[in-house]
């Protein structure tokens, strides 16, 4: 699975396309924390746009889970947007919305991580 | 019939998938029974077998009444999923943002009419899930 990276002044909107599972997720965690310690270094927040994500098993969540640990303790944030109905439903069973900040589009997530980067996604 | 080790989902997934198309099944739902069996089947391999084993597991699928029915049968040590004390124990353990027993919490979510019984030394479990 590769991770599609775009930057938006202080943040860092990742792209998650396809099928996360017990077959891609080690590849797909060992990625998403390079991006999210990046991210944490340079004191942004990180979006992941999971428009493209239409199956998350609990391998996949664990590996969010991990990069929101990571994250938490190096100061930085990681919210997730644009959520497919299956995906969604795997996020309210497992109680991860409560885990994440859930907006229903990257623009709106941007919005909450600074005035900056929403205005980057505008101009962009 | 699948043995009880990792590299077996790929064919449980193309048993599925199989299943769905001969079925009429929908992207959504047969993702839901993907989702399911795979859950199933991790913790058969991982906690029911230790990491693996040559142990059969029985999958089978049917549909009825606008829903999915699936037995699916182990040879591990008796265990029920979805017993009523663990699934408030899974609730619990995702509230404190732990890692355990998450896909059993998933699998329990996707699911209704769930059975589980224990007969001839097999694991039994009966669930149904909407088409």
């Amino acid at each position: 699975m590769a991770l599609l990276a775009r930057r938006f002044a202080n943040a860092l909107v990742i792209g998650v396309a396809g099928r996360l599972d017990q077959d891609n997720c080690e590849a797909f965690r060992v990625d998403l924390m390079a991006h999210v310690e990046r991210s944490a270094h340079d004191g942004g927040a990180v979006v992941l746009d999971l428009s493209g994500l239409e199956y998350v098993s609990s391998a996949g969540l664990r590996c969010f889970m991990l990069a929101s640990r990571q994250a938490k303790a190096q100061h930085g944030r990681i919210s997730v947007a644009c959520l497919q109905p299956m995906v969604a439903e795997i996020f309210e069973i497992s109680h991860f919305n409560m885990v994440f900040q859930v907006f229903g589009t990257v623009r709106e997530a941007l919005a909450a991580a600074s005035n900056e980067a929403a205005a980057a996604f505008d101009q962009a | 019939m699948f043995p009880s080790r990792l590299d077996a989902l790929k064919a449980a997934r193309g048993f599925l998938e199989a299943f769905c198309e001969a079925a009429a099944i929908e992207r959504q739902p047969c993702l839901k029974l993907n989702l399911v069996v795979e859950e199933l089947f991790l913790n058969t391999v991982k906690h029911g077998h230790k990491g693996g084993s040559d142990a059969p597991v029985w999958i089978t699928l049917s549909t009825e009444g606008g829903k999915i029915r699936m037995t699916y049968e182990d040879r591990a040590p008796p265990f029920n999923p979805f017993a009523s004390a663990t699934r408030e124990m899974l609730e619990a353990l995702a509230d404190t943002r732990r890692e355990g027993g998450l896909g059993v919490l998933l699998a329990h979510g996707l699911t209704t009419d769930t059975e589980y019984a224990y007969l001839f030394g097999r694991n039994r479990i009966r669930l149904a899930m909407a088409a």
